[in-house]
């Protein structure tokens, strides 16, 4: 697994995760990045033939309900939207993202 | 009235003191706000002195009932949710979100008449060892101000260590509770996953994040998490089990002598080879030798036991806690709630938007972390990491599994050495992960974990002990450490 991580594979993860890197970081991740790549690297000694992968440690009972919507108060909805810096007619305002280009 | 100026008393102490009219929650809940207002640590990121007062006054009224908690003051780690009140989660990205709603834990303890005295620091979205990854400053170690309170619960353990709250509420991925309460010398709870509900905690590894007690003693922890515990139908993965009366099991074991004979001569205590290797400090070595040689005196019968793939524990944690981290905060780009970076002003495009939010208001931990799991989830890399991890976490609950089989509870160190002093670990992530080898495995399995003070180590700091038990066996665990400490008041720990 050596050797997986180079600037250009760093700067690829940074888009994926929509995460703008300035000058210098995209080196320093990427050191960081293998080092840390390097200790995980020991798992690939372990035998995990006819081992399936679990998602927890211990056996949990999923529980689901009813898909019924729940209906907001004016106050609930006015808090909810009240977090975003900008919104408008209890809705979020977000730069333009259709038409109006090349 | 009398004033009692004897100060850490632990929450059930306040309590006969409210009992008996020789104070009032709001008296107790002045006395700790002022504490708390001329705090030097850092501990608090918001002081909530309005609602405070008025739970004080609820408690004096009578309206809170006669509960355990009631009028007892309670510090909030900062990615619990707090109706109307700023949850920073100790990042920026976060720096004015009002939640709309409060934490089912936070509920649950308003019901039960606590007093919140204020929200606290903490690693930046719960990531780190040290508590200097907040964004809003470290939170120093109440003991030497020099050195660090442990992490992410930091601001929690400290408040509780320093006096400024008599009990804490923290948050528990990988250690998170039980590390910074071994550092600070308080007593501190990762509970078995689904034991307490997580709707509002502030997700940041699902399968891992537990909400924690931190306190002075086994007996007001076992108060605290009694009040928290239970189903929620806010949170899918939390079970429908009877939630044990812990605060009488513990008492019992604290005040009747007999009963605490008979209770450590059943106890078998395991000893997990694993945990007493290589980068144990001598002197927290020592402490758990002396907590082993208590019990065994006792007539409790230690077991040797293995864990052997235990040893991975931090290279899986270190895959699985990433990759739902960098799921967990994709929420954060600008558009529901924090501050929003716009470059270009106007002319801001939404992708530019959401890199630059996130890119210049996530701290340097935060980013390290959703881009080790954006890599771990993608494609080409998920089988060889996520997927690998997954199985070895398998292999690690099939271990503790296997111990159960033949003992109550495990005993170790919680932290292979006692506080450090701060910036010594900083430039080097992977020595700072290190600080969590031994309360990892735990999250990985899912079981329940204390850490609990036992002595003094290096330098006269604070020594923390871990006992682990068996899935859904709190109370067990809880009844163990309340033995102890009789252990080491009777001078075993000296």
């Amino acid at each position: 697994m050596k050797d997986v991580v180079n600037p250009e594979v760093t700067r690829k993860i940074a888009h994926l995760a929509r995460l703008k890197l300035v000058d210098g970081e995209v080196e320093k991740y990427t050191a960081e990045l293998a080092k840390i790549l390097d200790f995980v690297a020991q798992l690939s000694e372990v035998n995990v033939d006819n081992i399936e992968p679990v998602i927890h440690g211990i056996p949990l009972e999923p529980r689901f309900r009813d898909d019924e919507p729940v209906a907001l108060s004016e106050e609930e909805t006015k808090r909810i939207v009240a977090c975003s810096e900008q919104s408008l007619y209890e809705q979020y305002k977000v730069p333009q993202v259709i038409g109006g280009g090349e | 009235m009398e004033y009692p100026r004897h100060l850490f008393k632990k929450g059930w102490e306040w309590r006969a003191l409210l009992r008996a009219k020789k104070i009032s929650a709001k008296e107790i809940s002045a006395e700790f706000l002022s504490r708390a207002r001329a705090d030097k640590t850092n501990a608090f990121l918001a002081l909530t002195e309005e609602q405070a007062t008025k739970a004080a006054a609820r408690a004096d009224s009578g309206e809170s009932g006669d509960g355990a908690l009631a009028g007892i003051p309670l510090g909030i780690k900062d990615n619990l949710v707090t109706l109307g009140v700023k949850t920073t989660c100790g990042s920026k990205i976060l720096s004015n979100y009002v939640p709309p709603y409060s934490a089912t834990v936070v509920e649950r303890l308003k019901k039960a008449g606590m007093v919140p005295i204020g929200k606290c620091n903490m690693d930046e979205f719960a990531m780190g060892s040290s508590n200097e990854n907040s964004a809003y400053g470290p939170v120093f170690l109440p003991q030497d101000h020099a050195r660090v309170p442990g992490g992410s619960s930091g601001g929690s353990a400290a408040a509780v260590a320093g006096n400024l709250s008599v009990m804490a509420l923290g948050s528990d991925t990988g250690g998170s509770v039980r590390q910074p309460a071994s550092f600070c010398g308080v007593v501190g709870m990762k509970p078995t996953y689904g034991r307490v509900s997580r709707y509002g905690l502030v997700a940041f590894a699902s399968s891992l994040d537990q909400v924690g007690p931190l306190t002075l003693d086994a007996q007001d922890c076992a108060d605290l998490l009694e009040n928290i515990a239970g189903f929620d139908p806010w949170d899918s993965t939390t079970q429908e089990r009877e939630v044990p009366r812990y605060g009488r099991a513990v008492g019992q074991v604290r005040t009747d002598a007999s009963h605490r004979a008979a209770f450590l001569k059943n106890l078998r205590v395991g000893v997990p080879k694993e945990f007493f290797a290589e980068g144990l400090d001598s002197t927290v070595r020592t402490q758990v030798e002396k907590a082993i040689d208590a019990l065994k005196l006792s007539g409790a019968k230690i077991v040797p036991v293995s864990l052997p793939h235990s040893k991975y524990a931090l290279a899986v944690y270190y895959v699985i806690a990433v990759s739902e981290a960098s799921a967990n905060l994709q929420r954060y780009d600008g558009v529901r709630f924090g501050p929003r970076v716009l470059p270009n002003g106007q002319n801001t495009t939404l992708e530019e938007m959401y890199e630059s939010t996130r890119g210049e208001l996530f701290g340097k931990e935060v980013k390290r972390r959703i881009l080790l799991g954006t890599f771990a989830l993608s494609s080409g890399y998920y089988d060889a990491y996520y997927k690998r991890a997954c199985q070895v976490r398998s292999l690690i609950a099939r271990d503790f599994n296997e111990c159960f089989a033949n003992v109550d509870v495990l005993i170790g160190p919680t932290t292979p050495t006692v506080s450090f002093e701060r910036g010594s670990k900083t430039s080097d992530p992977l020595s700072m992960y290190l600080s969590d080898i031994y309360t990892v495995p735990v999250n990985l399995a899912g079981v329940p974990a204390v850490s609990m003070p036992f002595g003094k180590g290096e330098k006269g700091l604070p020594v923390g002990i871990q006992l682990i038990g068996a899935p859904w066996q709190e109370q067990k665990l809880l009844e163990t450490v309340a033995a102890l400490e009789c252990l080491f008041d009777e001078g075993k720990g000296a």
